[in-house]
């Protein structure tokens, strides 16, 4: 069992790490917008290549059975997007997003279980098209008094 | 006594309102925060003006921060905290952009996205005119834009993942 939220955005963090190709440039939040790979382009609305972004939200947290020392129950939500300056292809760009997708769909990675994977529309932002898909997952952190 | 189905039918509905609330709040401020990294940033001056309006029960010209002071040229700096100089060419983006997003949270977004009945219409304002020359250095209108892209992203894979849930939360 995890020990709190941010061990598991970490775990999420070092499985992206260790699964994404050399060379692609990826971010976790779109706020500072800085590339983290190995690359470091730097600000990626400021670059041509295509880019990843793996963004945790949690929806929601309860005790996951009676008493104070339950587990706490974590509902978030992994969104993944591909951002790329090329032409509109939802096949061909639809296909990269659920390949990496299956990274994370319907499997548990260190007792966070990812559910099915969400497709959503694609969004035109700052000279980008984003391709947008979700997927939830839930986990349990112990509380330890 | 309600009877069980109707209790359970009055739980599905609050956790819907739930689910659009923090969609409408996450979007927005996520909007927010683009259309100010979004903004060409020299003073930052420009960027920290960047407000959350909402159709009809808020006038964003009225408030503290939607008028903007033209600071280049002087040596005097504007009282709010993140604004910078002139050619400080963005050092205090980061902190312009936990100002304005602090400020629009506990103005706009705590105010008018809470309970059954939230704000659903928003714009972002701008207190410079598009077509200045400022709001055209400061490229307002592309950042507009951004925010509103950002919120359409944003919002529309709250709802997908709040409906891809077995149950609503």
């Amino acid at each position: 069992m995890l020990s709190s939220a941010m061990a598991c955005e970490k775990v999420i963090r070092e499985y992206v790490r260790s699964r994404i190709a050399a060379g692609v440039p990826y971010a976790y939040e779109m706020e500072e917008g800085l590339d983290l790979s190995e690359l470091g382009v730097g600000e990626l609305f400021k670059q041509s290549m295509d880019f990843w972004l793996f963004e945790v939200s949690y929806e929601a947290v309860r005790r996951a059975g009676p008493g104070h020392e339950a587990p706490r129950r974590y509902w978030g939500t992994l969104d993944l997007s591909l951002f790329t300056q090329a032409p509109r292809d939802k096949v061909r760009y639809g296909t990269q997003l659920e390949e990496v997708a299956n990274w994370f769909q319907d499997s548990t990675i260190n007792g966070i279980r990812f559910r099915s994977f969400v497709p959503t529309p694609a969004v035109p932002i700052r000279g980008f098209t984003s391709y947008n898909g979700v997927i939830n997952f839930e986990f349990e952190i112990n509380i330890a008094r | 006594m309600a009877s069980k189905f109707s209790q359970q039918a009055n739980k599905l509905g609050t956790d819907l309102g739930a689910l659009f609330n923090r969609g409408i709040r996450q979007a927005l401020v996520a909007g927010l925060v683009a259309a100010v990294q979004a903004t060409k940033h020299d003073s930052s001056n420009a960027a920290a003006h960047w407000m959350i309006a909402a159709k009809g029960r808020s006038r964003p010209g009225a408030r503290k921060a939607g008028r903007i002071n033209d600071w280049r040229g002087s040596n005097e700096r504007a009282s709010v905290a993140p604004v910078g100089k002139r050619r400080d060419a963005g050092i205090h983006k980061m902190r312009a952009t936990k100002f304005v997003r602090e400020r629009e949270l506990r103005e706009v977004v705590e105010k008018l996205v809470a309970g059954r009945l939230p704000e659903t219409v928003f714009y972002f304002y701008h207190p410079l005119e598009d077509g200045e020359e400022y709001a055209k250095n400061a490229e307002i209108k592309s950042a507009g834009e951004a925010g509103v892209a950002e919120t359409l992203r944003v919002y529309q894979n709250r709802i997908a993942a709040g409906n891809a849930r077995k149950n609503p939360l």
